[in-house]
């Protein structure tokens, strides 16, 4: 398959305000996505996950390397990446229909015709009956629905995803791994989708992209061979569990390091 | 089976807990009106009652003052006042210098808040004149404005606009600095310029603080006319408070004190109407919680 997303010999380093000192948060970090690849990361907490999405999405600068999309340089935010925030980060004052054209409104699309284009997607996320509901309206589940939605309509070229369903009770969160896997089935784009819970990477990916404690770099590129479309009841196959044995024994010293090298340390 | 399973299960429970969402909605909107009547029934008994007690108090122990006027002395003076016009005057001088003062207020208050927030030079060079401005005590000024602007409209209205801008300014500048980040990121994330920025996620974000500002702005306003007319006017409800308080006439006195509680009040429910139809999220959002 070709290749959609190629990420360069990457790096980029925090400097701390006290120290003064370059943190490396990513000392050459390499992947290739192709297209229509559905990528997990994880890692431990503080590896830098977020701040590896943030980086492709355009909206933090890293140092040196290179991203490329569709072999074109990535380097500022914009409609061809679609991007998933871990708090749905709706707007309070927009309905979930204007929430959703917030992208295309940004881009000079009439209204009028945001709104029915909007339609189909408020379909496809299972909207239907909410357009003219608040934020507030809504439950967890159902705000994350939004963002998926806002992020979907814009139809970019890839989907970086934030630990989306992170917030949301465990059953809802199942639901919402299901659904997306429906949703990516029909429109099949290049995903990647960042979580700290392995069950949901395996469940989700093509294949799964298992980071390591700072400096991250790729520990393990782990392909996900199980069949699609995937039941629920697949979480209980012994192929799945396999699987998070093997991704956990990988990550578990890497959790052990990073917890004692960097306590409470979130980023 | 599969599809139509697919098509079902999800919204099943999610929709249940959005369906009490929108009960507990009809019932926030419902409740309030009902209690909201009730409460204003009381409230206004006990105004009627406060004021049959003062007339009491007058009738039996007072009986005459130069101080104090009776609650039918009052009504009276309105009487008088009222057909001759005089009142109206009174009543439409003071209005406008009112609006004059608070409408400049509220055009330079909110895009100064804002520009303050956009540029940090701007900010540091403005805030401690905004400061200095802020701390002088409008009553020791308001002589000189008069001597420099004469004693027509436009003195008056300069001293509403000066007590009336600053809780503009702050108002506006805090509800633009407390919009949460993650707002801006998601505006950022899909491209938008930085006017974008402001105009679809700041200004709607600080909409109800700024808000809030405009309707503190009233008391202080109102104060800044009366104070502005004591100093020289030939009309307005300053001035006949002033007046008539010149040669011992308490009851206009009440009647112009009435008038400035009456426009003050209706001016800030008002805004406060306004402000619950242009943010229905933030006022709806606490009546839920």
């Amino acid at each position: 398959m070709p290749t959609k997303l190629e990420i360069k010999d990457l790096c980029k380093g925090f400097t701390s305000l006290r120290s003064e000192q370059s943190l490396p948060v990513f000392s050459g970090l390499e992947l290739r996505v192709a297209e229509n690849e559905f990528i997990c990361i994880v890692g431990p907490s503080g590896c830098g996950k977020t701040t590896f999405l943030r980086i492709l999405d355009g909206l933090i600068p890293f140092d040196s390397g290179e991203i490329l999309l569709d072999g074109q340089r990535v380097i500022k935010p914009g409609i061809d990446k679609g991007f998933v925030f871990q708090d749905s980060s709706l707007l309070p004052w927009r309905t979930v229909v204007d929430n959703i054209i917030l992208g295309l409104e940004l881009h000079g699309t009439p209204r009028r015709e945001a709104r029915a284009r909007a339609r189909h997607y408020v379909e496809l996320v299972g909207l239907r009956g909410f357009e003219n509901h608040y934020p507030y309206e809504l439950s967890g589940g159902m705000q994350q629905r939004v963002n998926l939605a806002r992020a979907l309509i814009i139809e970019p070229q890839v989907l970086l995803m934030d630990e989306p369903f992170a917030s949301l009770d465990a059953q809802t969160r199942e639901i919402m791994q299901l659904e997306l896997l429906k949703t990516w089935g029909g429109t099949r784009k290049t995903v990647l989708f960042v979580t700290h819970q392995i069950e949901e990477a395996v469940y989700l990916a093509d294949r799964v992209v298992v980071f390591s404690s700072r400096p991250a770099t790729i520990k393990a590129e782990i392909p996900i061979e199980l069949t699609r479309p995937r039941p629920l009841a697949v979480k209980r196959s012994p192929q799945f569990l396999a699987y998070i044995d093997r991704i956990w024994s990988m990550i578990e010293a890497e959790v052990r390091r990073s917890m004692l090298e960097q306590p409470g340390a979130e980023v | 089976m599969p599809d139509h399973a697919s098509r079902v299960p999800a919204p099943a429970p999610l929709s249940l807990a959005a369906g009490s969402g929108a009960r507990s909605r009809r019932r926030a909107r419902r409740r309030p009106l009902g209690r909201a009547w009730s409460e204003a029934l009381k409230g206004g008994a006990s105004i009627a009652g406060g004021i049959v007690l003062w007339q009491l108090v007058f009738d039996l122990f007072i009986k005459h003052s130069i101080f104090v006027a009776s609650p039918a002395q009052i009504v009276r003076a309105f009487l008088l006042l009222a057909p001759s016009g005089e009142l109206w005057l009174h009543l439409r001088t003071s209005g406008v210098e009112f609006l004059n003062g608070y409408l400049l207020a509220v055009a330079v208050g909110i895009p100064v808040g804002a520009l303050m927030v956009a540029n940090a030079r701007l900010n540091n060079w403005l805030t401690p004149w905004i400061a200095f401005i802020y701390s002088t005590p409008r009553v020791a000024v308001a002589p000189l404005l008069i001597v420099w602007f004469g004693i027509g409209l436009w003195s008056k209205a300069l001293i509403v606009f000066l007590g009336a801008v600053f809780p503009v300014i702050l108002n506006t500048y805090t509800g633009v600095t407390q919009v949460p980040l993650n707002y801006l990121e998601v505006v950022r994330s899909l491209g938008g310029s930085r006017p974008q920025l402001f105009i679809k996620v700041l200004l709607p974000a600080a909409l109800p603080t700024i808000m809030t500002g405009l309707r503190l702005a009233v008391g202080r306003g109102v104060i800044g006319v009366v104070v502005a007319e004591w100093y020289g006017a030939n009309a307005g409800l300053g001035y006949l408070v002033y007046f008539s308080a010149q040669v011992f006439q308490p009851a206009p006195i009440y009647l112009a004190i009435f008038f400035l509680v009456l426009f003050g009040y209706g001016a800030f429910a008002l805004l406060g109407f306004v402000q619950r139809r242009l943010a229905p999220w933030h006022t709806q959002r606490l009546e839920a919680s």
